[in-house]
Protein backbone atom coordinates (compact mmCIF):
# COMPACT_ATOMS: atom_id res chain seq x y z
CA UNK A 1 0.00 0.00 0.00
CA UNK A 2 1.45 3.16 -1.06
CA UNK A 3 0.92 6.93 -1.89
CA UNK A 4 3.68 8.85 -3.58
CA UNK A 5 6.48 8.17 -1.32
CA UNK A 6 5.11 5.92 1.10
CA UNK A 7 5.29 2.31 1.10
CA UNK A 8 3.34 0.41 4.22
CA UNK A 9 5.33 -3.27 4.47
CA UNK A 10 3.58 -5.98 6.09
CA UNK A 11 5.57 -8.89 6.50
CA UNK A 12 5.84 -11.52 9.59
CA UNK A 13 7.72 -14.71 10.64
CA UNK A 14 6.61 -17.51 12.18
CA UNK A 15 8.30 -20.99 13.94
CA UNK A 16 5.82 -23.68 15.11
CA UNK A 17 5.81 -25.44 18.24
CA UNK A 18 8.12 -28.40 18.15
CA UNK A 19 7.10 -30.97 16.47
CA UNK A 20 3.51 -29.94 15.08
CA UNK A 21 3.47 -28.77 11.38
CA UNK A 22 0.12 -27.25 11.61
CA UNK A 23 0.37 -24.13 13.46
CA UNK A 24 -1.89 -22.23 16.04
CA UNK A 25 -0.91 -19.67 15.35
CA UNK A 26 -2.52 -17.21 12.34
CA UNK A 27 -1.28 -14.64 10.41
CA UNK A 28 -3.57 -13.10 8.40
CA UNK A 29 -3.18 -9.88 5.95
CA UNK A 30 -5.91 -8.27 3.63
CA UNK A 31 -5.54 -5.13 1.52
CA UNK A 32 -9.31 -3.08 1.07
CA UNK A 33 -10.17 0.12 -0.75
CA UNK A 34 -8.23 -0.14 -3.59
CA UNK A 35 -5.24 -1.25 -1.54
CA UNK A 36 -5.66 2.23 0.64
CA UNK A 37 -6.41 0.56 3.68
CA UNK A 38 -4.61 -2.69 5.61
CA UNK A 39 -6.52 -5.29 7.78
CA UNK A 40 -4.03 -7.37 9.90
CA UNK A 41 -5.12 -10.16 12.46
CA UNK A 42 -2.38 -12.84 14.33
CA UNK A 43 -4.41 -15.22 16.18
CA UNK A 44 -3.40 -17.53 18.52
CA UNK A 45 -5.83 -20.92 19.04
CA UNK A 46 -5.81 -22.23 22.40
CA UNK A 47 -3.55 -25.55 22.13
CA UNK A 48 -1.83 -26.28 19.35
CA UNK A 49 -2.30 -28.03 16.02
CA UNK A 50 -5.17 -28.88 13.77
CA UNK A 51 -7.98 -27.60 16.15
CA UNK A 52 -5.79 -24.24 17.39
CA UNK A 53 -5.35 -23.50 13.89
CA UNK A 54 -9.07 -23.73 12.66
CA UNK A 55 -9.84 -21.73 15.75
CA UNK A 56 -7.19 -18.97 14.53
CA UNK A 57 -7.93 -19.16 11.08
CA UNK A 58 -11.49 -18.48 12.10
CA UNK A 59 -11.08 -15.72 14.11
CA UNK A 60 -8.52 -14.04 11.42
CA UNK A 61 -11.35 -14.63 8.50
CA UNK A 62 -14.12 -12.76 10.72
CA UNK A 63 -11.74 -10.03 12.08
CA UNK A 64 -10.75 -9.08 8.27
CA UNK A 65 -14.12 -9.24 7.34
CA UNK A 66 -15.94 -7.34 10.54
CA UNK A 67 -13.38 -4.66 10.50
CA UNK A 68 -14.81 -3.38 6.94
CA UNK A 69 -18.45 -3.39 7.71
CA UNK A 70 -17.98 -1.63 11.43
CA UNK A 71 -16.45 1.55 12.19
CA UNK A 72 -16.86 0.61 16.29
CA UNK A 73 -13.98 -1.41 17.56
CA UNK A 74 -16.22 -2.60 20.57
CA UNK A 75 -18.54 -3.83 18.41
CA UNK A 76 -16.06 -6.05 16.33
CA UNK A 77 -14.53 -7.41 19.00
CA UNK A 78 -17.87 -8.49 20.90
CA UNK A 79 -19.04 -9.76 17.70
CA UNK A 80 -15.81 -12.50 17.66
CA UNK A 81 -15.83 -12.96 20.73
CA UNK A 82 -19.60 -14.43 20.69
CA UNK A 83 -19.13 -16.48 17.68
CA UNK A 84 -16.00 -18.08 18.97
CA UNK A 85 -16.46 -20.88 21.59
CA UNK A 86 -14.98 -20.55 25.28
CA UNK A 87 -13.42 -23.08 27.07
CA UNK A 88 -15.66 -24.11 29.87
CA UNK A 89 -13.04 -24.94 32.60
CA UNK A 90 -10.76 -21.69 32.43
CA UNK A 91 -13.52 -19.43 30.88
CA UNK A 92 -11.34 -17.97 28.24
CA UNK A 93 -11.89 -17.76 24.31
CA UNK A 94 -10.52 -20.59 22.40
CA UNK A 95 -8.82 -18.18 20.00
CA UNK A 96 -6.82 -14.78 21.25
CA UNK A 97 -6.05 -11.79 18.37
CA UNK A 98 -4.72 -8.85 17.14
CA UNK A 99 -5.96 -6.73 15.15
CA UNK A 100 -4.55 -3.74 13.27
CA UNK A 101 -5.92 -1.97 10.82
CA UNK A 102 -3.82 0.98 9.10
CA UNK A 103 -4.95 3.50 5.90
CA UNK A 104 -2.53 5.18 3.78
CA UNK A 105 -2.31 8.18 5.75
CA UNK A 106 -0.75 6.15 8.38
CA UNK A 107 -3.73 6.27 11.01
CA UNK A 108 -4.02 3.54 12.77
CA UNK A 109 -6.33 1.23 15.23
CA UNK A 110 -5.73 -1.61 17.34
CA UNK A 111 -7.44 -4.27 18.99
CA UNK A 112 -5.79 -6.57 21.14
CA UNK A 113 -7.74 -9.29 23.06
CA UNK A 114 -4.96 -11.34 25.37
CA UNK A 115 -1.92 -10.94 22.97
CA UNK A 116 1.67 -9.61 23.99
CA UNK A 117 0.92 -6.14 23.62
CA UNK A 118 1.93 -3.94 20.41
CA UNK A 119 5.17 -2.03 20.18
CA UNK A 120 5.60 1.15 18.22
CA UNK A 121 9.02 1.84 17.63
CA UNK A 122 9.60 5.64 16.60
CA UNK A 123 13.25 5.81 15.41
CA UNK A 124 15.18 3.54 17.73
CA UNK A 125 12.83 3.96 20.54
CA UNK A 126 9.60 2.24 21.64
CA UNK A 127 6.74 4.77 22.24
CA UNK A 128 4.64 4.88 25.04
CA UNK A 129 0.65 4.07 22.98
CA UNK A 130 -2.23 5.28 25.56
CA UNK A 131 -4.86 2.23 25.59
CA UNK A 132 -8.42 2.08 26.37
CA UNK A 133 -9.82 -0.94 27.95
CA UNK A 134 -12.47 -2.04 27.84
CA UNK A 135 -14.74 -4.94 29.70
CA UNK A 136 -17.00 -7.07 27.66
CA UNK A 137 -19.54 -8.63 30.05
CA UNK A 138 -20.92 -12.11 28.73
CA UNK A 139 -22.05 -13.30 32.22
CA UNK A 140 -21.16 -11.96 35.51
CA UNK A 141 -18.41 -14.85 35.67
CA UNK A 142 -17.28 -14.21 32.37
CA UNK A 143 -15.89 -10.55 31.83
CA UNK A 144 -12.97 -9.85 29.26
CA UNK A 145 -10.43 -7.36 28.54
CA UNK A 146 -10.01 -5.59 25.28
CA UNK A 147 -7.87 -3.47 24.49
CA UNK A 148 -8.13 -0.28 22.11
CA UNK A 149 -5.65 2.21 20.78
CA UNK A 150 -5.96 4.43 17.96
CA UNK A 151 -3.12 6.56 16.62
CA UNK A 152 -1.30 8.12 13.80
CA UNK A 153 2.28 6.22 12.48
CA UNK A 154 4.60 8.10 11.07
CA UNK A 155 6.79 7.89 8.10
CA UNK A 156 9.71 5.30 9.16
CA UNK A 157 7.34 4.09 12.54
CA UNK A 158 7.59 0.32 12.83
CA UNK A 159 4.48 -1.29 14.67
CA UNK A 160 5.66 -5.01 15.96
CA UNK A 161 3.07 -6.89 17.47
CA UNK A 162 3.61 -11.34 18.48
CA UNK A 163 1.99 -14.08 19.69
CA UNK A 164 3.09 -15.46 23.61
CA UNK A 165 5.29 -17.82 22.02
CA UNK A 166 7.52 -14.88 21.81
CA UNK A 167 7.49 -13.02 24.86
CA UNK A 168 6.98 -16.93 26.72
CA UNK A 169 10.12 -18.18 25.28
CA UNK A 170 11.87 -19.44 27.87
CA UNK A 171 9.60 -19.68 30.69
CA UNK A 172 10.51 -21.72 33.48
CA UNK A 173 14.53 -21.57 32.62
CA UNK A 174 17.06 -20.36 35.08
CA UNK A 175 17.62 -16.50 33.48
CA UNK A 176 14.10 -16.17 32.05
CA UNK A 177 11.58 -18.27 34.58
CA UNK A 178 8.72 -15.84 33.50
CA UNK A 179 9.51 -15.91 29.74
CA UNK A 180 11.24 -13.23 27.79
CA UNK A 181 9.13 -10.90 28.66
CA UNK A 182 7.74 -7.46 26.75
CA UNK A 183 9.94 -5.14 28.04
CA UNK A 184 13.08 -7.66 26.70
CA UNK A 185 11.13 -7.75 23.41
CA UNK A 186 11.19 -4.28 23.23
CA UNK A 187 14.67 -3.47 24.06
CA UNK A 188 15.92 -6.26 21.45
CA UNK A 189 13.48 -4.69 18.55
CA UNK A 190 15.20 -0.82 19.66
CA UNK A 191 18.58 -2.17 19.46
CA UNK A 192 17.85 -4.21 16.59
CA UNK A 193 16.81 -1.12 14.43
CA UNK A 194 19.92 0.84 15.62
CA UNK A 195 22.13 -1.93 13.92
CA UNK A 196 20.38 -1.64 11.08
CA UNK A 197 18.17 1.58 10.58
CA UNK A 198 16.64 0.38 7.49
CA UNK A 199 15.72 -3.47 8.22
CA UNK A 200 12.86 -4.42 6.33
CA UNK A 201 9.72 -5.85 8.19
CA UNK A 202 10.41 -9.52 7.01
CA UNK A 203 13.87 -9.34 8.85
CA UNK A 204 13.10 -8.02 11.74
CA UNK A 205 10.20 -10.37 12.09
CA UNK A 206 12.76 -13.27 11.50
CA UNK A 207 15.62 -11.76 14.14
CA UNK A 208 12.69 -11.62 16.42
CA UNK A 209 11.22 -14.82 16.06
CA UNK A 210 15.11 -16.33 16.22
CA UNK A 211 16.06 -14.48 19.27
CA UNK A 212 13.03 -16.22 20.88
CA UNK A 213 13.33 -19.75 19.47
CA UNK A 214 16.96 -19.30 20.70
CA UNK A 215 15.64 -18.45 24.10
CA UNK A 216 13.67 -21.88 23.95
CA UNK A 217 16.95 -23.42 22.91
CA UNK A 218 15.30 -24.21 19.64
CA UNK A 219 12.81 -25.93 20.55
CA UNK A 220 10.00 -23.87 20.46
CA UNK A 221 7.59 -24.64 22.89
CA UNK A 222 4.51 -22.57 21.80
CA UNK A 223 4.48 -21.37 18.14
CA UNK A 224 6.20 -17.84 18.16
CA UNK A 225 5.05 -15.65 15.79
CA UNK A 226 5.96 -12.29 15.00
CA UNK A 227 4.08 -9.57 12.45
CA UNK A 228 5.85 -6.35 11.83
CA UNK A 229 4.45 -3.25 9.78
CA UNK A 230 7.05 -1.01 8.22
CA UNK A 231 6.10 2.96 7.06
CA UNK A 232 8.94 3.94 4.63
CA UNK A 233 10.11 4.92 0.87
CA UNK A 234 8.89 2.66 -1.36
CA UNK A 235 11.91 0.67 -3.16
CA UNK A 236 11.37 0.95 -7.08
CA UNK A 237 12.79 -0.34 -10.26
CA UNK A 238 11.92 0.24 -13.66
CA UNK A 239 12.66 -2.62 -16.61
CA UNK A 240 12.82 -1.99 -20.03
CA UNK A 241 12.53 -4.70 -22.47
CA UNK A 242 12.45 -4.56 -26.19
CA UNK A 243 13.61 -1.77 -28.86
CA UNK A 244 10.77 0.58 -29.32
CA UNK A 245 8.36 0.43 -32.07
CA UNK A 246 9.39 3.83 -33.91
CA UNK A 247 13.26 4.31 -33.92
CA UNK A 248 12.56 8.24 -33.05
CA UNK A 249 11.53 6.78 -29.47
CA UNK A 250 14.81 5.38 -28.89
CA UNK A 251 15.73 8.87 -27.57
CA UNK A 252 12.73 8.73 -25.02
CA UNK A 253 13.52 5.51 -23.89
CA UNK A 254 16.98 6.15 -23.12
CA UNK A 255 16.12 9.62 -21.11
CA UNK A 256 13.53 7.72 -19.40
CA UNK A 257 15.93 4.84 -18.41
CA UNK A 258 18.21 7.79 -17.37
CA UNK A 259 15.80 9.61 -15.21
CA UNK A 260 14.31 7.01 -13.29
CA UNK A 261 14.97 7.31 -9.50
CA UNK A 262 15.25 4.05 -8.21
CA UNK A 263 17.61 0.41 -9.72
CA UNK A 264 17.62 -0.18 -13.36
CA UNK A 265 17.29 -3.12 -15.26
CA UNK A 266 17.57 -3.55 -19.53
CA UNK A 267 16.22 -7.24 -20.56
CA UNK A 268 16.95 -7.74 -23.97
CA UNK A 269 19.77 -6.92 -25.92
CA UNK A 270 18.89 -4.43 -28.89
CA UNK A 271 17.59 -2.65 -26.14
CA UNK A 272 20.65 -2.60 -24.58
CA UNK A 273 22.17 -1.70 -27.82
CA UNK A 274 20.26 1.28 -28.05
CA UNK A 275 20.63 2.70 -24.41
CA UNK A 276 24.66 1.82 -25.27
CA UNK A 277 24.31 3.58 -28.07
CA UNK A 278 22.35 6.73 -26.51
CA UNK A 279 24.22 7.18 -23.28
CA UNK A 280 27.55 6.58 -24.91
CA UNK A 281 28.57 3.62 -23.04
CA UNK A 282 29.90 -0.44 -23.47
CA UNK A 283 28.57 -2.95 -22.80
CA UNK A 284 30.44 -6.28 -21.40
CA UNK A 285 29.04 -9.68 -21.26
CA UNK A 286 30.30 -11.79 -18.48
CA UNK A 287 30.88 -15.37 -19.12
CA UNK A 288 32.21 -16.42 -15.94
CA UNK A 289 29.55 -18.77 -15.29
CA UNK A 290 27.25 -20.19 -17.92
CA UNK A 291 24.31 -21.79 -17.64
CA UNK A 292 23.17 -23.49 -21.46
CA UNK A 293 19.58 -22.88 -20.76
CA UNK A 294 19.34 -18.79 -19.72
CA UNK A 295 22.30 -16.18 -21.96
CA UNK A 296 24.65 -14.87 -19.24
CA UNK A 297 24.18 -11.18 -18.08
CA UNK A 298 26.21 -7.85 -19.08
CA UNK A 299 27.40 -5.28 -17.32
CA UNK A 300 26.91 -1.52 -18.17
CA UNK A 301 27.51 2.08 -16.58
CA UNK A 302 24.44 3.33 -14.91
CA UNK A 303 22.29 -0.03 -15.06
CA UNK A 304 21.89 -2.55 -12.45
CA UNK A 305 21.34 -5.08 -14.81
CA UNK A 306 21.44 -6.22 -18.49
CA UNK A 307 20.22 -9.08 -19.89
CA UNK A 308 19.18 -11.13 -22.74
CA UNK A 309 15.34 -10.78 -22.84
CA UNK A 310 12.90 -13.50 -23.94
CA UNK A 311 14.65 -16.69 -23.30
CA UNK A 312 15.18 -14.73 -19.35
CA UNK A 313 12.04 -13.41 -18.98
CA UNK A 314 10.07 -16.67 -20.26
CA UNK A 315 12.09 -17.98 -16.96
CA UNK A 316 11.49 -15.33 -14.59
CA UNK A 317 7.72 -15.72 -15.59
CA UNK A 318 8.29 -20.08 -15.37
CA UNK A 319 10.15 -19.62 -11.60
CA UNK A 320 7.28 -17.33 -10.23
CA UNK A 321 4.61 -19.18 -11.90
CA UNK A 322 5.97 -22.26 -9.98
CA UNK A 323 6.99 -20.59 -6.98
CA UNK A 324 10.68 -21.68 -6.87
CA UNK A 325 12.26 -20.52 -3.56
CA UNK A 326 15.22 -18.33 -5.56
CA UNK A 327 17.93 -20.07 -3.56
CA UNK A 328 17.46 -23.20 -5.53
CA UNK A 329 18.17 -21.91 -8.30
CA UNK A 330 20.96 -21.36 -10.62
CA UNK A 331 22.67 -18.27 -10.74
CA UNK A 332 21.67 -17.30 -13.61
CA UNK A 333 19.86 -13.56 -14.74
CA UNK A 334 16.81 -15.19 -14.68
CA UNK A 335 17.53 -15.43 -10.71
CA UNK A 336 19.72 -11.82 -11.22
CA UNK A 337 15.97 -9.60 -12.02
CA UNK A 338 14.45 -12.51 -9.58
CA UNK A 339 16.33 -10.66 -6.80
CA UNK A 340 15.68 -7.19 -7.56
CA UNK A 341 12.20 -7.42 -8.61
CA UNK A 342 11.24 -9.49 -5.25
CA UNK A 343 12.89 -7.07 -3.62
CA UNK A 344 10.94 -3.49 -5.41
CA UNK A 345 7.73 -2.51 -3.92
CA UNK A 346 6.90 -0.65 -7.18
CA UNK A 347 8.03 -1.81 -10.75
CA UNK A 348 7.53 -0.52 -13.65
CA UNK A 349 7.80 -2.33 -17.01
CA UNK A 350 8.18 -0.29 -19.97
CA UNK A 351 7.94 -2.42 -23.23
CA UNK A 352 9.04 -1.34 -26.45
CA UNK A 353 6.74 -3.03 -29.52
CA UNK A 354 8.84 -3.53 -32.20
CA UNK A 355 8.82 -7.19 -33.57
CA UNK A 356 12.21 -8.47 -33.52
CA UNK A 357 13.07 -9.58 -36.87
CA UNK A 358 15.03 -12.33 -35.54
CA UNK A 359 12.41 -13.80 -33.81
CA UNK A 360 10.51 -14.44 -37.80
CA UNK A 361 12.76 -17.42 -38.03
CA UNK A 362 10.19 -20.43 -38.02
CA UNK A 363 12.87 -22.59 -36.48
CA UNK A 364 11.89 -20.75 -33.07
CA UNK A 365 9.13 -21.81 -30.70
CA UNK A 366 6.24 -19.37 -31.55
CA UNK A 367 6.11 -18.25 -27.46
CA UNK A 368 9.38 -16.26 -28.25
CA UNK A 369 7.49 -13.83 -30.68
CA UNK A 370 5.31 -12.36 -27.54
CA UNK A 371 7.34 -10.23 -25.57
CA UNK A 372 4.12 -8.77 -24.21
CA UNK A 373 2.19 -11.88 -23.25
CA UNK A 374 5.04 -12.87 -21.51
CA UNK A 375 5.23 -9.56 -19.34
CA UNK A 376 2.00 -9.34 -18.59
CA UNK A 377 2.26 -12.58 -17.27
CA UNK A 378 4.89 -11.55 -14.77
CA UNK A 379 3.01 -8.74 -13.91
CA UNK A 380 0.42 -10.91 -12.35
CA UNK A 381 2.01 -13.14 -10.75
CA UNK A 382 3.87 -10.02 -8.82
CA UNK A 383 0.53 -8.74 -8.14
CA UNK A 384 -1.14 -11.81 -6.93
CA UNK A 385 1.96 -13.84 -5.40
CA UNK A 386 3.86 -11.10 -4.02
CA UNK A 387 1.74 -7.89 -3.63
CA UNK A 388 3.60 -5.92 -5.84
CA UNK A 389 2.40 -2.75 -7.49
CA UNK A 390 3.28 -3.40 -11.09
CA UNK A 391 2.90 -0.22 -14.06
CA UNK A 392 3.11 -1.50 -17.84
CA UNK A 393 3.46 0.83 -20.42
CA UNK A 394 4.46 0.46 -23.87
CA UNK A 395 6.63 2.24 -25.94
CA UNK B 1 52.71 -12.83 -29.80
CA UNK B 2 49.31 -11.72 -30.13
CA UNK B 3 46.56 -13.25 -28.54
CA UNK B 4 43.44 -14.93 -30.87
CA UNK B 5 40.25 -13.31 -30.05
CA UNK B 6 37.00 -15.26 -30.01
CA UNK B 7 33.70 -13.31 -29.27
CA UNK B 8 30.95 -15.56 -29.37
CA UNK B 9 27.50 -14.30 -29.53
CA UNK B 10 25.53 -14.36 -26.45
CA UNK B 11 22.18 -13.08 -28.16
CA UNK B 12 19.07 -14.72 -28.00
CA UNK B 13 18.70 -16.27 -32.00
CA UNK B 14 23.02 -17.40 -31.26
CA UNK B 15 22.36 -18.64 -27.99
CA UNK B 16 19.03 -21.25 -28.97
CA UNK B 17 21.22 -22.24 -31.50
CA UNK B 18 24.08 -23.23 -30.33
CA UNK B 19 26.40 -20.91 -28.56
CA UNK B 20 25.30 -21.85 -25.28
CA UNK B 21 27.55 -24.97 -26.14
CA UNK B 22 30.20 -23.14 -27.19
CA UNK B 23 30.79 -20.97 -24.40
CA UNK B 24 31.26 -24.36 -21.97
CA UNK B 25 33.99 -25.50 -25.55
CA UNK B 26 36.99 -23.73 -23.45
CA UNK B 27 36.93 -26.36 -21.00
CA UNK B 28 38.11 -29.08 -24.10
CA UNK B 29 40.79 -27.04 -25.65
CA UNK B 30 44.42 -27.95 -24.53
CA UNK B 31 45.47 -25.79 -22.00
CA UNK B 32 48.66 -24.66 -24.00
CA UNK B 33 46.45 -23.40 -26.53
CA UNK B 34 43.86 -21.49 -24.17
CA UNK B 35 46.54 -19.76 -22.65
CA UNK B 36 46.82 -17.94 -26.09
CA UNK B 37 42.69 -17.23 -26.67
CA UNK B 38 40.72 -14.33 -25.31
CA UNK B 39 36.94 -15.61 -24.90
CA UNK B 40 34.58 -12.88 -24.97
CA UNK B 41 30.30 -12.76 -24.85
CA UNK B 42 28.50 -10.05 -27.11
CA UNK B 43 25.17 -9.43 -26.88
CA UNK B 44 23.52 -9.70 -30.25
CA UNK B 45 25.81 -8.58 -33.05
CA UNK B 46 23.17 -7.97 -35.60
CA UNK B 47 24.24 -10.35 -38.00
CA UNK B 48 20.77 -12.58 -37.21
CA UNK B 49 19.08 -9.56 -38.47
CA UNK B 50 20.22 -10.12 -42.21
CA UNK B 51 20.09 -13.23 -44.07
CA UNK B 52 22.97 -11.84 -46.51
CA UNK B 53 25.61 -13.03 -43.65
CA UNK B 54 24.15 -16.46 -43.08
CA UNK B 55 23.07 -18.30 -40.32
CA UNK B 56 22.95 -18.23 -36.77
CA UNK B 57 24.79 -18.95 -34.61
CA UNK B 58 27.89 -15.83 -34.78
CA UNK B 59 31.09 -16.04 -33.91
CA UNK B 60 33.66 -13.62 -34.45
CA UNK B 61 38.04 -15.21 -34.49
CA UNK B 62 39.91 -12.29 -34.73
CA UNK B 63 37.33 -10.37 -36.14
CA UNK B 64 36.45 -12.47 -38.65
CA UNK B 65 32.69 -13.38 -38.94
CA UNK B 66 32.04 -17.30 -38.84
CA UNK B 67 28.01 -18.38 -39.58
CA UNK B 68 26.39 -21.24 -38.37
CA UNK B 69 29.36 -21.85 -36.01
CA UNK B 70 29.57 -25.19 -34.28
CA UNK B 71 32.21 -26.37 -31.60
CA UNK B 72 34.41 -28.26 -34.29
CA UNK B 73 34.40 -25.65 -36.68
CA UNK B 74 35.45 -22.88 -34.35
CA UNK B 75 38.08 -25.36 -32.65
CA UNK B 76 39.50 -26.16 -36.13
CA UNK B 77 39.74 -21.98 -37.10
CA UNK B 78 41.44 -21.61 -33.55
CA UNK B 79 43.87 -24.06 -34.13
CA UNK B 80 44.73 -23.18 -37.51
CA UNK B 81 45.23 -19.08 -36.16
CA UNK B 82 47.59 -20.81 -33.31
CA UNK B 83 50.12 -22.89 -36.27
CA UNK B 84 50.14 -19.87 -38.51
CA UNK B 85 50.85 -18.04 -35.09
CA UNK B 86 54.21 -20.14 -34.08
CA UNK B 87 55.10 -20.39 -38.02
CA UNK B 88 55.10 -16.33 -38.06
CA UNK B 89 56.90 -16.19 -34.43
CA UNK B 90 59.93 -18.43 -35.99
S1 LIG C 1 21.77 -13.02 -31.72
FE1 LIG C 1 23.73 -13.34 -32.46
S2 LIG C 1 23.82 -11.97 -34.06
FE2 LIG C 1 21.91 -11.61 -33.25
Amino acid sequence: MMQENRFIEVDHFQIFKAHQHVGGDVFACEKIDNDNRIILVLSDGLGSGIKASVLATLTATMATKFIVSYRDLKSIARIIMTTLPVCKERLISYATFTIVDIDASGITRVIEYGNPAFLLIRETMALDVSRKTEEIIFSPEDKRLVYYSEFKAEFGDRIVFCSDGVTQAGMGASATPLGWGDSALANFVCSAVKIAENISARELARQIVSKAHRIDEGKAKDDITCGVIYLRQPRKTLIVSGPPIKQEKDKELAHRLKEFIGLKIIAGGTTANIVAREWEQDISVDIAVIDPEIPPHSRMEGVSLVTEGILTLCKVSEILEKGISLELIKNNAARKILEILLNSDIIHFLVGTKINDVHQDPNMPVEIEIRRTIVKKIKQLLEKKHLKKVYLEYI
Amino acid sequence: MKKIKVTICTGTACYVLGNSQLLVMKDDLKPELLKWIDFEGSNCLKYCKDASFGKAPFVLINGKLMAQATGPKVKDEIERLYLDMLDGGE
